[in-house]
């Protein structure tokens, strides 16, 4: 039963449908169930409940992906969770029948791979996989990482001064870092800043267990004093973590995605830093009144949620 | 009376299920037995996306809430998803002399 304690199920689901509607462009599309009959897919890209707020990055994964002539669909929404936010609140039951009941979905599109966006889903989806599933989970960087010299002649320069934030907590964290930075240093003209503060805590930097603040402001006072044009970010809650940080130190927060984009020409643009750059709750409600509207959104009831996701 | 021995079922005195949320088995059909907003409702135990257990629901008024992905069902409006979604089946309640009896919807 719902408790006045804690954020519950529907509450942090409803926050994840109602900001996640707010924050992507008008034609993006997902999948929340992937039809029984539905055509073959070689990848799916998994949109983790809480990738929703930074929508850019699945849809630059599935703008990159078509680059490279590989077809695929995105599947989310709180329909797939994979299972974490039950972890988190020791239901761990029900994690398992998220976890289950998601991966059972992604086979309907007979994929070779699920490609992850969130570390937290890669940890608990390979917590529950089985051998005899019929395709491998792992996540996106890898996949990239398959495919850099396909990418590779199609990248641009990119004149940009950057320092990596990284997490090194598991082997496959620190595969992941050492995936970005094999991403970045492909990327002709940019050039990698060695700093000594970078690393974050955990998983990843979230909501429920952020980077400490003074961590934090070291991290970006290094980076500023280095002359970085941008810290670089291998997920999305770090990410959602970070941005806030270039209204102090003026250095931007980009996810990896984003540098790979420029590189390869494809234009994007970040909701949610437009957001939380205002660094106003009233403000950012004012600027997603039109589509607020339009949704039929209770104005209160998305001011919370925007509050919750955006600048908590 | 005579139409509650055809398809009306009884589950119980009324009084067992005055406060929480109850699981019964009726027939061959799981059921959630609930009282909200001070009206006996009854609706499937298991969510009709993937068979999420109900009896674990979060309740906002008659807005019960699948424990999975929240997938959101309206028990005065027949049990209507709020998203769009599949509804729950949710079946006819009578009370008659201090029991409790169900019609179970198809």
């Amino acid at each position: 039963m719902a408790s006045d304690q804690r954020p519950t199920y529907t509450t942090i689901y409803e926050t994840v449908r109602g900001v996640g509607n707010l924050l992507a462009p008008e034609d993006f599309t997902y999948l929340t169930e992937i039809p029984q009959d539905a055509p073959p897919s070689q990848l799916v890209i998994h949109l983790s409940c809480m990738a929703h707020y930074t929508p850019h990055i699945p849809i630059l994964a599935e703008k990159i992906l078509r680059k490279l002539d590989l077809d695929c669909v995105i599947v989310g929404g709180p329909e797939n969770c994979c299972g974490e936010l039950h972890k988190h609140f020791n239901e761990h039951d029900l994690e398992r029948q998220l976890a289950k009941s998601a991966m059972m979905g992604f086979r309907r599109a007979k994929p070779r791979k699920v490609l992850s966006i969130c570390p937290d889903c890669d940890d608990v989806f390979r917590s529950h996989g089985s051998e005899r599933q019929p395709y491998e989970h792992t996540n996106i960087s890898n996949l990239f990482i398959e495919y850099l010299p396909a990418l590779k002649p199609m990248m641009r320069p990119l004149n940009m001064r950057v320092v990596p934030h990284y997490h090194t907590i598991s082997e496959y964290r620190q595969a992941d870092a050492d995936n970005m930075l094999a991403i970045l240093r492909a990327i002709p003209g940019l050039q990698i800043l060695e700093a000594h503060h970078a690393l974050g805590p955990g998983v990843h930097c979230q909501t429920l267990h952020p980077m400490p603040a003074a961590d934090q402001e070291r991290m970006f006072s290094e980076a500023r004093e280095l002359g970085a044009d941008a810290l670089v970010v291998p997920y999305h809650s770090c990410y959602r973590q970070h941005c806030k940080m270039q209204l102090k130190h003026g250095v931007p927060v980009h996810h990896m995605f984003n540098l790979l984009a420029m590189s390869l020409e494809i234009p994007f643009t970040e909701s949610f830093k437009e957001m939380r750059l205002l660094d106003d709750v009233d403000l950012a409600v004012k600027a997603l009144k039109p589509r607020i509207e339009r949704h039929g959104y209770d104005e209160s009831v998305v001011r919370a949620q925007i509050a919750r996701a955006i600048f908590c | 009376m005579n139409d509650m021995a055809d398809k009306w079922i009884k589950v119980g005195p009324v009084a067992q299920f005055d406060n929480g949320t109850h699981k019964i088995l009726v027939g061959r059909r799981f059921v959630v037995m609930t009282k909200l907003k001070g009206r006996l409702f009854a609706f499937d135990a298991f969510c009709p996306h993937v068979q999420g257990p109900m009896d674990r629901a979060e309740i906002e008024g008659a807005i019960v809430s699948c424990p999975l992905h929240a997938w959101r069902f309206d028990l005065e409006n027949e049990g209507k998803e709020l998203h769009g979604y599949r509804g729950i089946a949710v079946h006819d309640v009578r009370i008659n002399d201090g029991d409790v009896f169900l019609a179970l919807s198809s």
